[in-house]
């Protein structure tokens, strides 16, 4: 009998409850934001994803008004984080931090529960960081052409550790390969540090890396640089990959906020404003650089562009690799 | 099998797992996707059935043999469930189950006090007061701990949330 | 360097770092506490506010939410048998047994007292020794990571005293569910059904609380015994006497855990795993491992706090972290302007050897700390009955959402405590399939790596580079199969 009360009492409840929500929900919704915004990250804690967002999330409720919090939705290779964001409500209180390989690229080597290009906007790119290719000091490879060369006179005996499958310092790799036919043989780790480590001990005869985590490395003499991605030299005497053979936008890894499709556009032109407006504080490009990043931004439309030309570059580039 | 042997909870464990391992290795293709390719090549070293087939089938293996083994001798009597505690462990996780069905639909203050009044009275507590008190406070405590104190996120109505932000200020 | 040493000593000793520190200890402990509210996240979180403050300030705030939140995940470890990570499953086992003995609050002392020692050990022993261990660090890959995971499955196998079987069974049960999901390696669906909530593979915490905390509830309510307490005494505090008679676990733990550290990858899980079987098979009487053993826990805890000095050293010696925790620290050091890496020591060692020095510091003020935190926590256990069941449901449910906001993990929690239940009943220990279930990923990761890089030349490789993680896969059967026999009781 007590049972019959409290189900009573709990139908009770659920009726009311969506009774206040609803006139309450239906009260004129204010000016955006009036509550704290969810910045979803699909990958795990400690990442530079996850330090980028820290940095950007302590500054930007100054000229938003609001809190910006960051959810860790790991899992599924980002594939958990970034559909949740996908099937949120498209009002700019839940958006979606992510890189560009993951954006554009992981949809043609998986079967996604959401369409990239579909289900997302972007709002800001915040930075871009370039690949470049390093071996340890005591490597025998002075230039890429060295490294080539060797990979040419025996396939697949040159080891290259990455950071994962159709990551960040795969793809390049693989268009490395691609590009100059070579046969590298690709050992994965989890993660760049990883990656690096194993680099350092020996284990691999080349990896990859961007400048944050190699700064420090090439300045005290461990590593060398063979070659940069870019169209530009970013190192006295160290080529571009375009120069060395390697065509096509390779090795930058770009960091971007995505909204879901449908968001309001006056929304979106207030989030690109704080974003703007957070280029020219002092304190965030201080923490940025002090991260090794730079802070290079660009606003919803353009990075759309750039968005499109990746998806045809990486459906080549998957068709030609996956055969 | 006699009944005698179905009535050990071990054999019945055994005997599912047994099944199921079976099953899975006989069936793992089916059940794990096919490699990846790169350059013509597998992209990893070794399949991702691999590690699975192994298991399976050493499963599969050693639960013949703990069948085997186990059953020599006759079951004693802490080896057989009782009827009583089968009932009161149905309802408990029937309990815990809906508790964990309802808590993202009406949100999580209202399914916990639903939960913690229901199985306060069913593990014995019959103090009105107390059922009150800390089916009533608990959650919301909880609630407001976890997501001001600890900046995480738990299902709430919309309606609570937004009473909760008025009555605290934000 | 030894100025340096000094100089960053004398920088330590600030009442505001101490302060900083004596908070971020006692929030991490209350964090820590909390299965499902990660110490992880809380750092993530306070991360930003250490960017503001100064490095000698800031950092060891961060490193005493960590040293906290360790002891922390012990404490409903041993009074409600939930453990919220796996590390503290190990201490779990003999806790739990104390506190229904009565005698949780002995407890809850040893494992302070052996986290204590442990942690200060190894981080004095990394600061005197940090640049050989950089060194020895870079001397670990992916064969010996494999060699010594599949080596610590076989000893845990080995050493759970109870039907070989069974044990293997369950171990094996765990190495399968941890391959549900996506494949580590290739990122290929495994086992999902099509689901898509699967593909990402089983938690952790679920599964932990699912299996360990609430059989232990289900056996209460299904027995049906009213209005009881949990344990009938507060119990008294650890004696010195008892202490002592757990010196040696705690040393030999201590050595253990700071090895484990040196190998990158495999954490806390696996030292006090490793720790634990040690000290049972060195113990006169290993049967009583498990039903409420002091040693146990002290062996556990030593264990698995003593790996948390070595894990440093890769961060701070080439800037690259070893897992999430570090990771985090990096990014602190970072926006201080500290650049972790080779010419850390040269540019700002003063400021990096306070910062060590600090941490040394935390564990002692935690000793206070935790001792007078204690009597409070361990009043739980003299709750009713009746009111703490339900109360340990909601946190168990909160904290396993918290921890993914997925809601198919509650649901998953409550099929794992059926299965508990089910197992308990079948005389079926559970340890070593959550083991096999977190040891499984790194082990398979491991071994697809080190086939990489064997580069079908399996002799050569193992003979030439990697002999001492061929001589570690050699020995282990064979030490398996001795401790096997040394502690097997008679079936």
């Amino acid at each position: 009998m007590f049972i019959n009360t409290i189900q009573k009492t709990a139908k009770m409840l659920a009726v009311a409850g969506v009774a206040i929500s609803a006139t309450l929900g239906a009260a004129v919704a204010e000016e955006y934001p009036d509550k704290p915004i969810t910045l979803v990250i699909p990958f795990g804690a400690g990442g530079s994803h996850d330090l980028n967002a820290r940095v950007i999330t302590s500054i930007i409720p100054t000229y938003l008004n609001q809190a910006m919090i960051v959810r860790l939705t790991p899992g599924a290779g980002g594939q958990k984080g970034t559909s949740e964001v996908a099937n949120a409500e498209a009002d700019g209180y839940t958006l979606l931090f992510s890189h560009n390989y993951l954006d554009m690229l992981k949809q043609y080597t998986d079967d996604l529960p959401y369409d990239p290009m579909n289900d997302f906007i972007p709002v800001a790119r915040v930075n871009y960081a370039p690949i470049a290719v390093i071996v340890p000091a005591s490597s025998p490879f002075q230039t890429f052409e060295d490294m080539v060369a060797a990979a040419k006179a025996a396939p697949g005996s040159i080891s290259m550790a990455h950071s994962g499958n159709w990551g960040a310092l795969f793809v390049p790799a693989a268009q490395m390969m691609k590009s100059r036919d070579i046969d590298l043989n690709l050992v994965p780790y989890q993660g760049g540090g990883p990656a690096m480590q194993a680099l350092l001990a020996g284990d691999a005869d080349v990896s990859m890396g961007f400048p944050s985590v190699i700064g420090p490395l090439l300045d005290s003499g461990k590593i060398r640089v063979l070659a940069t991605s870019g169209p530009e030299r970013i190192y006295d005497g160290i080529p571009t990959f375009t120069e060395a053979g390697i065509e096509g936008d390779v090795g930058f890894m770009h960091r971007v906020v995505l909204a879901p499709a449908g968001t309001p556009d006056d929304v979106v032109k207030k989030l690109e404003a704080a974003f703007t407006a957070l280029q020219d504080d002092k304190t965030y490009t201080r923490l940025m650089g002090r991260l090794g990043e730079n802070t290079d931004l660009l606003l919803g439309e353009d990075y759309q562009a750039m968005r499109v030309q990746q998806s045809e570059n990486y459906k080549t580039l998957v068709d030609a690799i996956t055969k | 099998m006699t009944r005698e042997f179905w009535k050990k909870t071990e054999n019945i464990f055994v005997s599912t797992c047994l099944v199921f391992s079976a099953l899975g290795f006989v069936f793992i293709n089916m059940l794990v996707g096919p490699p990846k390719m790169l350059f013509g090549k597998p992209l990893t070293t070794i399949t991702p059935t691999s590690f699975p087939s192994i298991i399976l089938g050493a499963l599969t293996i050693l639960c013949i043999a703990d069948l085997y083994f186990s059953n020599r001798h006759k079951p004693d009597e802490n080896e057989v469930i009782g009827l009583v505690g089968l009932q009161r462990g149905g309802v408990f996780f029937g309990i815990m189950a809906a508790y964990g069905l309802l808590m993202v639909p009406i949100g999580f203050t209202v399914s916990s006090t639903i939960a913690l009044a229901v199985l306060s009275w069913f593990v014995g507590n019959r103090s009105f007061v107390q059922i009150v008190l800390v089916s009533a406070l608990a959650p919301v405590l909880l609630y407001l701990a976890a997501t001001r104190l600890l900046a995480v996120s738990l299902p709430e109505l919309n309606a609570i949330e937004l009473a909760l932000s008025k009555l605290l200020g934000g | 360097m030894f100025e340096m040493f000094l100089d960053g000593f004398a920088m330590a000793l600030r009442i505001d770092t101490f302060l900083v520190m004596i908070a971020g200890l006692f929030f991490g402990m209350l964090v820590g506490a909390l299965p499902g509210f990660t110490t992880l996240m809380a750092m993530a979180i306070l991360l930003p506010i250490s960017f503001f403050l100064e490095p000698i300030v800031g950092i060891p705030f961060l490193l005493g939410i960590y040293k906290g939140g360790i002891f922390g995940g012990s404490i409903p470890a041993i009074l409600v048998s939930m453990p919220g990570t796996g590390a503290a499953v190990a201490t779990s086992r003999d806790g739990y047994a104390l506190t229904k003995k009565g005698k949780s609050r002995k407890a809850l002392d040893i494992a302070l007292f052996s986290s204590v020692f442990g942690d200060t050990a190894s981080d004095i022993f990394t600061i005197l020794m940090i640049f050989p261990i950089a060194l020895l660090v870079m001397q670990f890959g992916p064969p010996e990571i494999f060699a010594v995971l599949l080596m610590s499955l076989i000893i845990i196998a080995a050493t759970s005293g109870s039907n070989l079987i069974k044990t293997v069974i369950m171990m094996l049960l765990g190495l399968w569910l941890a391959t549900v999901g996506t494949d580590p390696v290739g990122g290929v669906e495994r086992f999902t059904f099509g689901l898509f909530d699967l593909r990402s593979g089983i938690p952790l915490l679920p599964m932990l609380i699912g299996v360990f905390a609430i059989p232990e509830v289900a056996k209460v309510v299904m027995e049906n015994n009213m209005a009881r307490k949990l344990a009938n005494v507060l119990g008294e505090r650890l004696t010195f006497a008892e202490f002592r008679r757990c010196f040696k676990t705690i040393c030999r733990s201590t050595a253990i855990g700071t090895g484990i550290g040196t190998i990158p990858g495999l954490g806390q899980v696996v030292a006090a795993m490793m720790g634990y079987s040690a000290a049972k098979n060195a113990s006169p009487t290993p049967e009583k491992f498990g039903t409420g053993e002091l040693e146990g826990v002290a062996a556990a805890e030593a264990a698995n706090n003593a790996v948390n000095g070595p894990t440093m050293v890769p961060l701070l010696t080439l800037g690259i972290p070893g897992d999430n925790v570090t990771a985090i620290l990096l990014g602190a050091f970072v926006a201080q302007g500290l650049r972790p890496g080779p010419q850390l020591f040269e540019e700002q060692g003063t400021v990096v050897f306070a910062i060590l020095v600090a941490m040394v510091f935390a564990n002692l003020l935690f000793l206070v700390i935790g001792y007078l935190s204690i009597p409070i926590f361990s009043r739980i256990v003299s709750i009713k009955v009746s009111i703490l069941i339900p109360l340990v449901i909601m946190f168990a449910f909160a904290g396993t959402y918290v921890f993914r906001s997925d809601s198919i993990d509650l649901l998953m929690l409550v099929a794992f405590g059926i299965f508990g239940i089910i197992a308990k009943s079948a005389r079926f220990d559970v340890m070593p399939m959550v083991m096999g279930f977190i040891l499984g990923p790194p082990m398979e990761y491991a071994f697809a790596q080190t086939v990489a890089m064997a580069n079908n030349d399996y002799i050569g490789f193992f003979m030439g580079e990697r002999w001492g993680a061929m001589l570690v896969l050699i020995l282990s059967p064979l030490v398996g199969f001795y401790l096997w026999r040394r502690l097997r009781q008679p079936v």
